[in-house]
């Protein structure tokens, strides 16, 4: 059984929910932003994602304008943004998630936790995805920021429009290569995306291509050290 | 399927195979946790900490579990076999490489 693109998506999301948990508690403010997503998770739990959105979503949405400018306020604002995944079966979510984007660039581009908006490149249609994360470069002052727009805008366009994504890759390993990229750099994500390998040659009877790299202990191991053997290579997750 | 793939190897402990994962989990020291529980004793590529890793973007890998099988000269021969027809193919190349055929059908563990 092979997972659809669609549901990779839902993983993505899985992710971020575990992400919005980090969020700082505002004892200031009194109930803070940490607050409301926890009781949203639990909800979650109770109700399923798209249900317990919907009776949180005003709430989000009060929790945003009375903190606004804040990063309380963008944290509220990322996680409306997120839940656009829920108005696709309405066919909203390409729609009004590219807007949304875009006003979150013009009030909040200096802030680092901008680099959200071009983790969640599922929400938007390609056009709007280069424009927001074109204006999310020019806004930032950081790095990370520019890295992950420069990568996400990259796959996003790696079908659509290769020659493209490969200037974004280029310039990714250019100005930001040396920058960390979970467990890896970006160097080494964006050197994957400029070499992948042809699906022709990874078909019945061609020869396999090489594979290089370190495994969960962090020793380095290659498949051709398994020449002589049968293999069955098995790519795999536990999720 | 890991109770499957931990038959697999046992039963080809002393035969030329090996099982090799490329693992896409986010979180490094959660895998280790998990394998140790489930029993998972062959090695993997740990790749990046994503979905998105380096070995399946060169590989085009988006859907998991992706299977090779690739013969003991490094030619690819099957994709996608799983459970019993992962075991019919392994054989045959098994037999292939070894002029002779593997020992006692898969036991479960």
């Amino acid at each position: 059984m092979y997972r659809s693109n669609r549901l990779l998506g839902v993983f993505t999301l899985i992710g971020a929910f575990a992400w919005s948990g980090l969020a700082d508690l505002n004892a200031a403010t009194g109930a803070g932003l940490a607050e409301l997503e926890l009781r949203f998770e639990s909800a979650n739990k109770e109700l399923g994602a798209q249900k317990a959105y919907e009776s949180f979503q005003e709430e989000f949405t009060a929790f945003a304008r009375e903190h606004a400018g804040t990063e309380e306020g963008l944290g509220a604002e990322l996680w409306l943004l997120r839940m656009h995944w829920w108005k696709r079966e309405a066919g909203l979510m390409q729609k009004e998630a590219g807007p949304f984007a875009r006003r979150l660039v013009a009030e909040y581009g200096k802030s680092a936790a901008l680099k959200r908006v071009p983790e969640f490149s599922y929400l938007f249609s390609a056009k709007d995805f280069e424009d927001i994360c074109e204006s999310l470069r020019l806004a930032t002052p950081h790095a990370e920021v520019k890295a992950e727009c420069l990568y996400s805008l990259g796959k996003k366009l790696e079908r659509s429009n290769p020659e493209r994504a490969r200037e974004m890759f280029t310039e990714l390993t250019r100005e930001y290569g040396s920058l960390q990229y979970r467990y890896i750099t970006y160097g080494e994500i964006a050197a994957a995306h400029l070499a992948r390998h042809d699906k022709s040659s990874l078909k019945v009877g061609e020869r396999a291509p090489e594979v290089i790299g370190t495994d969960v202990n962090g020793e380095p191991m290659k498949l051709s050290d398994y020449r002589g053997k049968v293999v069955v290579l098995d790519f795999w997750g536990d999720w | 399927m890991f109770p499957h793939e931990r038959s697999l190897v046992k039963r080809l402990a002393n035969q030329p195979f090996a099982l090799i994962g490329v693992n896409s989990d986010r979180d490094r020291d959660v895998l280790k946790d998990v394998m140790k529980e489930k029993g998972i004793t062959w090695r993997s590529f740990f790749d990046g900490g994503g979905t998105g890793g380096p070995i399946a973007t060169q590989w085009q890998v988006s859907g998991w579990p992706t299977i090779y099988i690739i013969d003991h000269e490094g030619v690819i021969q099957n994709i996608g076999a799983r459970e019993e027809k992962m075991d019919e193919v392994v054989d045959a190349l098994l037999e292939k490489a070894t002029g002779k055929k593997p020992g006692p059908a898969s036991v479960d563990l």
